[in-house]
This record gives structure tokens, sequence and C-alpha cells, in this order.
């Protein structure tokens, strides 16, 4: 019996087809790698350095605001101050969730180091507040306690004649620190860079930049830790012989980029500068935007400032700002650097304060802020910018006083203007901390300014409220200090590891 | 003993008296021609003499009849020729001499001429011989040419002499004809005994032949002794004598002593040599001998002839057993030595006389391949033949194809896809095979996979490069594929443009280019040896095929006519274990068809395809034991092959489609219609179907590998133990669905022509034309696609040295710390390594470590990646981690990441890489205090051996463990050695202050035998775990620590598969031919 080889043949092909069909139809779900996403987990301890905290209890503390109710509650969390170095025993503090509060640094001055662990470590807040009697009066200043880095700008310090800058590097890990520190601010091109300063295991160290760089009117420095962290911070301090031209510590200003922006320009008279530096290689042509109470506006004189390759650009825009408080939008074809100095207008005796603000990013999260003071003569500012759309934004004010409770204040900044909200409207209490909360709307950008009239009489300083406020026409010089308000980092990235033999290999 | 004078008026050379001797045993066969022919010589002997050695046939009658009863002297059965002869000698050496016919043709000379019973002289030899002697009076003994007794025209002999191993050496080829191109009479070493004419006088002086050579090697011997006595050995060409060998052709049973030719023929070779040898050889020559019978045994035992190899050494010991015979036999011989040895040297046979022999028969088997390939003619030049050659042409090809498309990964180590780099040395590999604990990064107890052991073998081939192995074997399996194929071709089809099609299309498959760009060396040499394979089991179990290379075999001369067996089912296995060990898929994807053939012979009751089916279908997983009892315990092993897993190496849906198109997915592949023509042309094939025979052959392993091949692409499977998913890759899926079309492709092709000649014009000649014009663009589409694209991003050729120097010889010695090796991954990931004192190496990836181990350091990676430095610094440090590395090239903000998080202290900046250190200590061994994170290392340099110094561990107030950072095992030992009072120390919780001062220093002095000693009577610690790694209770004293690894069954395995492997080798090992040629009774 002969086969039909034509039956055969579709048998073939249909087995054939039947099959491809049949896997086709079952093509299977990937399910993919297991845990193949990056996590988001939480920061479980953070260590903050206020660099020179203590001295008399009146005039320099540390002060601490916490607003993590909740979790502060439950437990885990912990919050330790110690001096650091030798003889630095870790003392408890007593977590106080929503509240500011006030704690003693040690009796010499020196670097204080706060640990927070557990929850609280995300949205601990500290501020080194120093009070220093000059004369009648008293300059103020005042810096935000921070954690190690390996990599930090500065802007806005002077060295001139009568001026001191000092670097304090703090390096709180157990293993030795390596850092190099580079200035622009003298002749443009090349930053003057001073490379390898040790900063041994748990110790400080100071560094005179009237003497690393002198005769600089506006420096700009960056600190990189090769080896280990530190945590850096810059003092400048001037002086025209005896008589006092200001003192503050420097914010961390932004790393290099096209985009800066600067808040905290505060109002009323006295000298307003911006400072620009330009890091990089090419020539960067910029343009500033000024974000006032009464809009935004691009100032003409500034639409095309040009910064020569590693030099450093020093603005005065108190013509444009006609005393009026503002955040500065600079725009760069080129990276920049930005930072900004207010000062108040010297007294009868040529005395001065000045306070530094400098770029930052825009607020993410719930920020806090410590360290208010509302008393007379004492006033505490939060300047609101918000360079693009209307923000939205909460501010809860944490009180010291055991009996109140945190309040909350809904606040709309509109766009493309700068709103100076005067923490007294909204609080009584002598020493408030805020925490300021996004909520929807465009970016927003904070900084926190305090403002002390001299006991005596009138600052011819500060703002046309103070003034009227001070009736007597004594001499007397006034003191400023500002914050800017950076979200802190609560979460970490955690990306998932996989093993993999050929990793690194070409 | 009467002389059987004839014609004494007549007699030529009548100065002469001659006395023919003959010995017979059991000749009857012979004996009437050889009598006649003695009889009836022109010149006659003047007396004959015949010995019967106790025949059993008519050989008696024969020789009363002949020579009358008086001259018949009756001998033992065992009588060997020699003393036979003497015998005869002896009878008539005081019977009166014969006068010569005329007294004036001088002094008369007595001679005896020894004859054989199978040997017939010419009419005219003695004659001939005799004027030889009165030419040449220095002659003493005189040999006639021998020749064939069935075929006259054929030479046997013309004097014989001896090589280096005593082997008798006649100076002819086999079978050679006789057409007087060796005549002319010259000296030799000896003649052979049959028609030896020897002066009497001379006979008695050597006293004849030695009796202690019964058989062979006894005129070798007394022509020896001859020439030493100062007397010419001269051949006769003139004189012809025919020879039937009956002894050494085993026509007749040896009745003299040992039955065994071979072992007499030996014995003579080996008392030969040794009795006549100058005394200053001789220690040099027993030596040689000795070591020849070792080899020589050995070679025996694997061409399959243990009997053969039984003889030769029963051979040597019975010569070697008799030293004092043996000087005995020298004394004698030293008596009548009267020249040098040195001046006799011409006459032995040239040095290398043996290898020239071998290399002619070599080159002759050769040629007969090369005749059968290709009818080449040896006329034509090398060239011209190469240039003729198809098969040669499409490797050549191949080869320049494959260089062009692989031109950027042709120098410096080749990694990437799948695919880690090679270690330096062949030693390398055969110790990560032969080892039962593997040291990489995290350490591995998993078994190693047997194709480290064959590239191992490969690469000893590659004078030890295992480099140079996977080049050529990832590199050039397109070349090799293809000879393959077109060798494979040869039972399917004649036609030699449709084989080299056909060979050309298999090589350049997409999976050939798909597993190059991968780096999937598994596959690739699979894919290469696939056709070979398939033909070895092809003709194992196939009828038809079988039968052809059966026939093939019988047709060539060397085989003669023996039944096959079960041996051709033996290399198919071992060919299939080879590829299956590369390609574990290969054997799951042939395994059915195996079990049909298995089927199919038990149906038919066939019990030689039921062996052959067995041995096929058991060996290979039998000869890769261990590993394949890995892979049918995690059977996704089988999906993924060997070598490293990588994502983004396979689709992870994989249209059937392009299964059905050759198409495996992943990179490096063709345009997907690169292969449609095949597939249809596939399907005219199935015209054929009717009868059995490649078409349906090719079909039913289309249709396997469809389905096998589908199924592999719709798995995800995850390496055991490990967390990452990946899709299956149906690369050798693919191949087998391509050589199963092709088969189909070849039978249509081969009778398109006939075919389409039967039916009118129509859509089936238009089909055909368009296929026969499109399919021979297929292979060059593919190659030219191949070029164009070379090899792809994943295949990279380069350095691989990760590892600075200093970390590297930190992890060596000191503390045998490890490094991290970090780099970002696609989506945010990273993935890392772990390192000891070397870079990932070939084989890493098929040796997974233990998952919890990897889970901790998956952990602290992250972490460290996160920022979370401190706690990630521990972490590392706890698993005995040093260094972290990343990449300067793909650091992505990890570098800073790392740096600000704190805890590691960065290093400098080495080759490309940024280097930090753990804050934290970090060792292989680590003294973890209960409850404190801030772990102690050892003081000394860590050695994790029995005989390696201990290690000094300090006392301790508290409980605390010691850390191996190793994954948890039984094997892991850590003993206490040392004096007894710390001993009894050791496990008890200790007080304050109780110090045991243990082992006072003397660790450096030790030998390693003596410190291996110390550790075997040591006090074992208890085991326990920490962190997921092997730990141990430390006493709370001070003690001297030894840890090591307790050896286990892997040399029992290893044992195994070597002695299976050889099984199989001897099998597969063509059986031995005939006996060889042997020197002639």
């Amino acid at each position: 019996m002969r086969r039909d080889p034509r039956l055969i043949a579709v048998l073939v092909v249909g087995v054939v087809v039947a099959v491809t069909w049949i896997a086709e139809a079952v093509a299977p779900t990937p399910s993919g790698s297991v845990a193949a996403k990056s996590s988001v987990i939480a920061l479980r301890q953070s260590t903050l350095v206020c660099p020179q905290a203590g001295g008399s209890p009146d005039n320099g503390a540390a002060r601490i605001a916490y607003a993590d109710a909740e979790a502060a509650a439950s437990g885990g969390s912990a919050l330790t101050a110690q001096a650091l170095g030798a003889g630095g025993s870790a003392a408890p503090v007593p977590l106080l969730p929503g509240k500011a509060w006030v704690v003693d640094g040690p009796a010499a001055i020196g670097p204080v180091q706060l640990t927070a662990s557990g929850s609280a470590a995300g949205s601990l807040s500290a501020v080194q507040f120093t009070r220093a009697p000059v004369g009648p009066a008293s300059q103020i200043s005042a810096m935000q306690c921070a954690g190690a880095t390996t990599d930090a700008w500065f802007a806005g310090f002077s060295s001139e004649v009568g001026a001191h800058a000092t670097l304090l590097l703090t390096n709180v890990d157990s293993a030795p620190a390596s850092v190099d520190v580079s200035i622009w601010g003298g002749a443009p091109g090349a930053p003057s860079i001073r490379r390898g300063i040790a900063v041994g295991a748990s110790s400080q160290v100071s560094v005179a930049l009237d003497e690393v760089e002198p005769g600089l009117s506006a420096g700009v420095m960056h600190v990189v830790a090769t080896v280990g962290r530190v945590v850096p911070a810059v003092r400048d301090d001037a002086a025209n012989g005896s008589i006092p031209l200001g003192v503050d510590w420097l914010p961390p200003t932004a790393a290099p980029a096209k985009t800066q922006t600067v808040p905290g320009i505060l109002g009323e008279a006295g000298s307003r500068r911006l400072i620009i530096a330009n890091p990089g290689e090419l020539d960067a042509t910029v343009s500033l935007t000024v974000v006032t109470a009464d809009g935004a506006f691009e100032p003409t004189d500034f639409a095309a400032v040009q910064v020569a390759a590693g030099s450093v650009s020093d603005i005065a825009l108190d013509p444009v700002l006609q005393a009026e408080a503002a955040a500065v939008v600079v725009t760069s074809t080129e990276p920049v650097v930005a930072g900004g100095i207010s000062a108040l207008p010297l007294d009868a005796t040529g005395a001065s304060d000045f306070a530094f603000t400098a770029a930052a990013a825009p607020l993410s999260g719930p920020t806090v802020v410590a360290g208010g003071e509302i008393a007379a003569q004492r006033r505490t500012e939060l300047v609101l910018s918000a360079p693009g759309d209307d923000a939205q934004i909460v501010v809860s004010i944490l009180p010291t006083s055991p009996g109140s409770t945190r309040t909350e204040n809904p606040v709309t900044v509109p766009g493309g203007t700068t709103t100076v909200l005067d923490i007294s409207t909204l609080t009584g209490d002598a020493a408030p901390a805020v925490v300021v909360t996004p909520v929807s709307g465009g970016p927003i950008y904070a900084a926190w300014a305090l403002e002390e009239m001299s006991s005596n009489g009138a600052s011819s300083a500060v703002t046309n409220a103070v003034s009227s406020a001070s009736p007597t026409g004594e001499a007397g010089t006034g003191a400023i200090t500002e914050l800017v308000l950076a979200t802190p980092v609560r979460s970490l990235l955690r990306p998932p590891a996989r093993f993999d033999p050929a990793a690194g290999l070409g | 003993m009467t002389s059987s004078a004839i014609r004494p008026d007549h007699l030529v050379r009548p100065r002469h008296v001659v006395t023919a001797v003959l010995v017979a045993h059991d000749g009857a066969r012979w004996l009437p021609i050889t009598l006649h022919a003695v009889k009836t010589q022109r010149r006659p002997v003047q007396r004959f003499v015949a010995v019967d050695t106790g025949s059993h046939d008519g050989t008696r009658q024969l020789l009363e009849r002949a020579v009358g009863a008086p001259s018949v002297i009756d001998a033992p059965r065992d009588t060997g020729f020699g003393a036979a002869a003497m015998m005869a000698t002896a009878a008539f050496a005081h019977a009166p001499g014969l006068p010569s016919a005329r007294a004036d043709s001088g002094t008369a000379v007595d001679w005896v001429w020894l004859l054989h019973d199978d040997s017939a002289p010419a009419v005219s030899a003695l004659e001939a011989m005799l004027e030889l002697a009165d030419e040449m009076p220095s002659a003493a003994v005189i040999g006639a040419k021998l020749r064939g007794w069935d075929n006259p025209r054929v030479l046997l002999e013309i004097g014989a002499t001896l090589d280096r191993g005593g082997r008798r050496e006649t100076g002819l080829e086999p079978d050679e004809l006789d057409h007087g191109q060796h005549d002319g009479d010259r000296d030799v070493l000896a003649v052979s005994t049959a028609g030896m004419l020897v002066r009497r006088d001379v006979w008695d002086e050597l006293a004849g032949l030695d009796p202690a050579l019964p058989l062979f090697r006894d005129d070798v011997d007394f022509g020896w002794r001859a020439n030493l006595a100062g007397y010419r050995v001269v051949i006769c060409t003139r004189a012809v004598l025919q020879h039937a060998q009956a002894t050494t052709s085993g026509l007749r049973p040896i009745a003299c002593g040992p039955t065994q030719r071979r072992r007499l023929d030996r014995q003579g070779a080996l008392w030969t040599l040794l009795a006549n040898c100058p005394a200053m050889w001789l220690p040099w020559v027993t030596l040689r001998l000795m070591v020849a019978c070792v080899v020589r045994s050995v070679l025996f035992v694997i061409a399959k002839r243990p009997f053969d190899a039984w003889d030769e050494f029963r051979a040597n010991v019975s010569v070697f057993l008799r030293p004092f015979a043996l000087l005995r036999a020298r004394r004698v011989r030293k008596k009548t030595k009267r020249i040098g040895s040195r001046e006799i040297r011409s006459l032995f046979a040239p040095r290398g006389t043996r290898l020239r022999r071998y290399g002619e028969s070599a080159r002759e088997r050769l040629a007969d391949i090369g005749r059968r390939d290709d009818d080449s003619t040896d006329e034509r030049s090398l060239l011209r033949r190469i240039f003729s050659q198809p098969g040669l042409l499409l490797v050549l090809g191949l080869l320049v194809v494959s260089l062009v498309a692989e031109r950027h990964v042709l120098s410096g180590t080749l990694h990437g896809g799948t695919l880690l780099p090679a270690p330096q040395g062949a030693s390398d590999l055969w110790r990560t095979y032969t080892a039962s604990w593997h040291d990489t990064g995290f350490g591995s107890t998993v078994e190693a996979p047997p194709y480290l052991a064959m590239l191992a073998m490969i690469s000893t081939v590659f004078f030890g490069s295992a480099q140079l192995a996977v080049k050529v074997l990832l590199l050039g399996s397109v070349p090799i594929a293809g000879f393959l194929a077109y060798h494979a071709s040869r039972p399917l089809v004649d036609r030699l443009r449709l084989r080299l099609w056909l060979a050309a299309t298999y090589a350049l498959l997409p999976v050939a280019t798909g597993s190059i760009a991968a780096g999937r060396l598994g596959t690739a040499v699979a894919f290469a040896v696939l056709p070979l394979v398939l033909l070895l089991i092809g003709q194992a179990l196939l009828p038809p095929l079988a039968a052809r290379a059966r026939a093939e075999r019988r047709s060539s001369r060397r085989a003669g006519r023996r039944v096959l067996g079960v041996r051709p089912a033996w290399p198919a296995a071992l060919m299939l274990a080879f590829g299956t060990a590369f390609d574990p898929m290969l054997f799951v994807l042939l395994a059915p068809l195996l079990a049909l053939a298995l089927l199919i012979s038990i149906v038919r009751l066939s019990w030689v395809g039921l062996r052959r089916a067995i041995v096929v279908i058991a060996l290979p997983p039998a000869l890769l034991l261990p590993w394949s009892a890995r892979l049918w315990h995690h059977p996704t092993l089988l999906v993924l092959g060997v070598g490293q897993p990588r994502s983004g190496m396979q689709s992870s849906q994989l249209p059937a489609l392009d299964m059905l198109l050759l198409h495996p997915g992943g990179p490096g592949l063709p345009p997907i219609w690169l292969d449609a023509v095949v597939v249809l042309a596939a399907l005219a094939g199935l015209l054929q179907l009717t009868r059995p025979g490649p078409a349906m052959l090719g079909w039913l392993l289309a249709i396997d590998a469809l389905v096998g091949g589908l199924l592999v692409a719709r798995v995800h499977a995850r390496v055991p133990g490990g967390t990452q998913e990946f899709a299956g890759w149906p690369g050798i899926a693919t191949a087998v669905l391509g050589v199963g079309l092709l088969m189909s492709v070849a039978v249509a092709g081969a009778r398109l022509r006939a075919r389409l000649a039967q039916t009118n014009f129509g859509w089936r000649q238009l089909v055909a034309f368009v296929l026969t014009v499109a399919a021979p663009a297929t292979p060059l589409v593919a190659a030219f696609a191949w070029i164009a694209a070379g090899t792809g991003p994943t295949l990279r050729a380069g350095a691989v040295a990760i590892l600075p120097p200093f970390v590297a010889a930190e992890s060596a010695a000191h503390d045998q710390s490890r490094t991290v090796v970090l780099s970002p991954a696609a989506g945010g990931a990273v993935d890392y390594t772990v390192l000891r004192d070397r870079g990932s190496q070939l084989g890493d990836g098929d040796l997974p470590p233990d998952p919890v181990q990897v889970r901790v350091v998956d952990a602290a990676v992250a972490d460290l990646a996160a920022g979370v430095g401190q706690r990630a610094a521990t972490e590392l440090a706890h698993a005995g981690i040093r260094y972290v590395l990343v990449p300067v090239s793909a650091d992505a903000n990890l570098g800073a990441k790392i740096a600000a998080g704190g805890g590691v202290l960065p290093q400098n900046t080495s080759k490309g890489w940024r280097v930090w250190e753990v804050e934290a200590k970090a060792g292989r061994v680590a003294i973890a205090p209960a409850g404190d994170d801030d772990w102690q290392l050892p003081a000394d340099p860590v050695a994790v051996a029995q005989d390696a110094p201990a290690l000094k561990i300090p006392f301790s107030l508290s409980q605390r463990l010691l850390v191996l950072a190793e994954a948890p095992s039984s094997a892991w030992r850590a003993v206490a050695v040392g004096e007894t009072t710390g001993v009894g120390a050791v496990g008890a919780v200790g007080t304050a202050g109780q110090l045991g001062v243990v082992g006072a220093g003397s660790d450096a002095n030790l030998s390693a035998d003596a410190r291996k000693q110390r550790a075997a009577a040591g006090t074992p610690l208890a085991a326990s775990t920490a962190n997921g790694l092997q730990a141990f209770v430390l006493p709370t004293t001070a003690a001297d620590v030894v840890v090591f690894r307790t050896p286990d069954r892997r040399t029992d395995w290893l044992v195994f598969e070597l002695v299976l492997l050889l099984i199989g080798l001897l099998g597969a090992v063509p059986a031995g031919g005939r006996p060889s040629q042997t020197s002639r009774a």
C-alpha cells in the first residue's frame, strides 16, 4: 500500500503550525527578577556638627527644633549632644516632639556634635547662634549645624584688610580626612588651591583665609574632602579698626549650575550684593531675574553680565531692589556659583553688620528651622520667594513654651513674588521654630532672617516698622543674621545590588 | 646413514660435499614438493638427513620413502629447529667423509644445507650457492632468496637483519614482487635457516643454532655469531627457494615451546639482542628493552589486544628472569668472537627503520582517506590540490569571513556576555575542575562543570594556553562547523555543490553569529560539533547508514571483515558527551530520538542495536557525573546553559515564528528573513516522506527541536539560589532544527532535477526555480550581514586585570581579605562581584556561591551605594571584604555617594578604578566578640590550611566566635592545637584572668607534615554560624587555632570519570588488526 506523500506533508506542516501557534498562544508572563527596583529607605542616623557652639548661655547656644511628633513618640529615636574631641561624652538630650528648644553649649567655645538616630534623623534642625556684644550693641551670627560632606561651595567671604574669614573643618569620623580648598576671587583664571589640609579623626582645623588668599573682596571657595568627610564652615568677621563691620557664617551654596536661585536678599536700606563666580573654563554670560514683592523683573543693567572664566563678579543690587526683599534667579550660559550679602548701612559710629545668603534648591518637603527670636527689638522673618507659579505652603510654628502647641498657618506666595512673613504675627513665643511645608504650586525658596536693634535706640538699618518702634535717634548699631532653608535628606535611594562575576570587566 | 649420492660422474662443483638437513614437523602438506625439489637439484646433495620431530601426520612415511628409513632421525615433538638440526649433524659427525669426484678441484669442503619441510629450493639453488662459494671462498654461511609458496612472484626475504628493538628486518615492502630489483650477492647479518648453506667447520665451531631459540631469531643469532667470528654471511640471490612460512603465518601450530607466536618472537628478539650485543651496551639495551616492554604492553591494551600485551609481558619476564643463562650464553659467544662489533655495524638496520615503516603506513592510510574523499591524484602540486578540494576551500572561505567579522575581538583576552575571561593556563582550568572547593570570590562547593576539563584538554594542545583555546573554539566555531558539516553531509548527498551549500548554510546559521556575539562558548562549541555528533549517532544507530559505514570499512583494506558490534556506539556516545558538556540542552533535545532508536531496536529484537542505543544514551550522563546529577536536580541549568547567565543576552518573549525561522533571539543575529528560504525549501523534502530516510529523519529532528526550543524559550529560569530570572535561549535547538531542515532540503535538492523532469511545467517548476536562485544567496547574505555587523558590543577583547597590584597582593597574603567591585548597571541597579586575589575567570559563572552569603553582601553593597556608609562598611568587613572598587568610567555618581556615606577611606586611584578601603577590620578570619560589631583580626597572616601556621588567638574575658568568611559547611574545621594546658581549657567558659599560654612560638619551625599531624591531633572547636558565615566557638583562653577544610569525595568522582572515559576510549578506538608481521619459522 502506497501512502499519499501529500497527506504526510500536510500532517507534518500541520504539526509544525500547531506547535508554533500553541507556543505563541502560551507566551510566558515574564515574572521579572526579584527586587530589581530601587527602594527608598529612611535615614536612620544623622550627625550634625555645630562648629563653634558654646560660650555663655546668653550669647551662644545651639538651638534645636524637631518637628516630627509622631515619629519621636515611637521608640528608637534618640538625640545626643557632645563636645567634639577628647573628653567629650555623649549627653542624651531629651527629644521634645513638635517643639523648639534651646540646648546650652559647653562652657568653652568649640565644636558640638549632635547625633540623632531613628526617625529623628530626618527632621531635626539645629542652629548655632552667637551674640557678640560690641559696645552698647551686639552682633549676631548664626548657622545651621550641618552633616559631614565631601564637597561644599561657599560664596561671598572677604579677606580684605580688616576682614578675617576663617574656614573651620570639622571631622567627626574616626578616620583622618584630607581637604583641598580652591579659592576664586583674585585674578581671573585658575583658582588658588590649597591641597591636603589634614583634619585628624574627631578634630577640628581652622584655616585663616586672609592668610591663604588675602585681598579678596568677595571670594568663592570650593571645599573637597579627598579623604574622609568633613563639616566645613566659613565665618566672616570684618572690622574697621575697632569698629565692627559685621560678622556671620556663610551658608553653603549650591554647586555650579546654569540656573541658580538666591533667596533671602533682605529688604531695607544698606548694600545688597550678589556674588557670582564662574569656576569653569569658559566665559559665562549671566542674566538676572529679580523676584520682589511687586513681582519678577529682569533689570536691564544685568541682562547680560559677563563673568570671565575663573573670575568672581560682585554685583550691587541695591539700586535695583529699592529696599525690597527679593530673590534673584541667575541664568547663565555656563555653570556658575552664586551667593548674596545683605549689609546694614553704617551707623553713626561707622559700625555695621552683615548677613550671607546663598543659592539653594527649592524646598522639597517639610523643612524645619530653629532659632527664631521674638522679643522687643528682636525680630524673626521668613523671606519666601516663588519665582515660578503660585506656591501654597504651610508655616507651622513650633513653640518653646511648655503649654503651647504647634500651630499651622497656610500661606500662599503669589507666583513671581517674594513675601516676607514676620513670625511675630503668627506667634508670641520667645524662641519659636518653624516648619515650612510646601503643599502645592511652584517651587518655593525660603530664608530665615533675624534682626536686632541696638538696645539704646533704633537702628538706622532696620525696617520702617522697627524705626517707628524706636523713636529715639541715638546712635547705635543693629545686627542681622540669616539662614537659607534647605530641606534635609530624609531618605536614601537604595539601588538593588546584583551579584555578577563579570561586574567591572570592560 | 647412507648418502644418496646421485650421478657422481656429472657432479658439478665436485670439491664440495653437501649434507642436506631437513627438519620436518607435521609437514605432510608441503613435504612432497620439498622432497622432490631437493632430490631434483641440478647439483645434488651428497647426503640427505631428515629429522622428524614427532609428527602426527604422514611426515614420517614421506621422509622414509624419500631418503630411506636409516636417514630419518626421530626427535621428540617439542624439539626446536636448532636442536633438531644439531641432532642431524651430530648423527653423521663421525661418518666417513665422501670423496670428492675430482681430486684436482682442491681441498674438499664439507657443507651443511639446512632445509625446512615447507621450503622448496629451485632446481639450480644449490648449484648457485656452491658457485658463490667457489667465487667467494671466505663465505661461510650462504643464504638463498626466499619467495612465496603460493605466489612465487612475491619476494619474502633476501637476508635479514635486526633493528634496535630486536625486530627482524628484511628491508622489503610487504607483498613486494620480485622483479630482480634486489638481486646481487652481498654480505648480510643473517640468512634464513630455510636453505642456509653452512660450512661444516663453522657450524661445528659455532655449535650450531642456539637451542635457547627454539623457533624464532635462531637464524639471526647464528648469523650474528658467524659474522663476529670473522666469517662472511652472504646472500646468494641466484639461488631461489619457495617458502611457505608455515609456522610464522600460523598455518601450523607450534609444538616446541610456548604456543604463542608473538611471545616466542619477542622472547627470541630479546635473547638475541641481549646475548650478542657488545658488553658495553648491555645495560643500556636492557633498560631500553624494559621500557619498550611497558610501552608496547600499554599500546596493545589500548589497541584492545590484551593477549598480545600479556605475551609481550611474559616474553620479557621469561628472558629477564634467566640472567645466568644469558650470561652463560654471552660467555660461550665470547669464545668464538674474533672481530669487534663495530666492524659489522653496517649490517644492522639503520636507526629509525621502524619509525619510517610506521610513517609509511600512516601516510598510506592517509592517502587512502584522501583518495576516498576526493579523487585527486598525486601528480598535482600542493597548491593546486588545495584549490581543487572544495571542502578545504569552504573552510578557508568561512575562516576568512569569520576573521573579518571578528576583526575587533581578535587580540586580547576574550570576555563579555556569558563568557568570563579564561585564565592564563590549562593548569588553572585543571585546578578549577579537580578542586572540590573553588576559590571564587565567595567560594563555591558546586561541582565544576566538565566542559572545563574538556577545555583544559584542548588548552593543553594549544601550548597550554586556555585563552587561545577559548579564542579558537569560540571565534573558530563557524569554520569548524562548516568543516564538520561538509564532512557529515557525505552520507546524505553526493552532489558537491549541494554539500558545499549545506555546510556553508549550516555554519552561518543565526545561532552561530548569535552565540559568538553573546560570548556563549558552550553553545558555539556544541553547535560546531553537532554535525559530527549527529553523523556518529546516525552511523551507530541508523541501519542504512550503519550498513553504509560498514561497507566502506569493508572496502578499506585495513579492517578486514570484522563484525563491528557495539563499537560504533562508543565514539557517538563520547562525542555526544563532549557536546553535552558544552551545552546540556543538546542531550535533552536528542534524548527523544535516542529513546525512539532504543524502542525500535527492542521491537526489532536487534541485540546489537539495543546495546548501541544503551551506550549512546547512558554513557554521556554517566561520564558527566556528578555534574549531570546536578542538572537533574536543577533543571533550570539546562535552560541557562554553561557560562555566566546575563540579562539582555536573550529575548524574554521570543515569537514562535522566530524560532521556526531559526532565530534564537538575543544579540548578533542576521535579518529575520534570512533562513526563510531554508524553511521553504525544506517543505519540498516533505514529499520524500513516504519512505524512511534522511528526509523523514530531518523532519523528526526538526519537530523535536522546534518543540524543545519553544519550551526553552518559554521558560524563565534562575540559577539555583539566585534571585535573577533569565529567559531560556534556544540556541542549540535552532541548530538542531537547522540540521533537520537542511537534511530535508538536501534530499529534495538531490532529487530536484529528476522530479521536475517527471512533471509538466507548472507551479512546481516556478517555485523550484525561485528557490534554487534564492538558496545560494542565503550563506552569502549571512556572511555579508555578519561582516557588516561585526560581533557587536557585547563580546570584547582586551585586558581583564581588575585588581590593583597592592590589593591583589594583600588579598593573597596577610588577612586574605576580599575586594568588592561595583559597577552601575542599567535601571539604577548596581552590579557587583566579590574577588579574592584574582579577577573572575572562566568557570566562575558556573560555580554559584552560597545564597545566604550573597544576600548578606547584596544588602551591604546596596547600603554602600545608597550612602549608608558606616553600616555598609561594617557589613562588608564582616563578610571579609576590605576593598571597594568602582570603575571611574562608569562612576555615575556612585563614587560620590560612597565617599559621602563614610565608613570607607579612599585609596589611590589605580588604572581607572577608584579604590576605597573599608574602615572596619576585614579579613578572611576574624574574632567576633558577642554583641560587638567591632571584630578583631588575628595577629599573624591568615592561612586556611591544615599545614598552615596556627592563628594566635589572644585571651578574652567574654564569649566570642572565630568567624571564617566562607559559606557554612561541615567541611570547615577549626582545631585548637598546642600544649595540654591550653587545650584543657578549650571549650570551657573561662573566668577573668585565666590565661592559657599555648603553643609557645615553635610554629614557624615546624614542617608542613608536622603541622598536619598537629592539626589532626588538636581539639576541634564547636561549629556555629554568624552572618550566614562559618563560625567556631572560641575558648576564652588564648589559643592556637588552625582552620582548614577537610577533603571530600571529588577525587572519587574524578577517578570514576577517568575510568569511564578510558572504557569509552578503549571502546571507540578501532579494534586491533591482524597480528603484526613476525619473523618466520
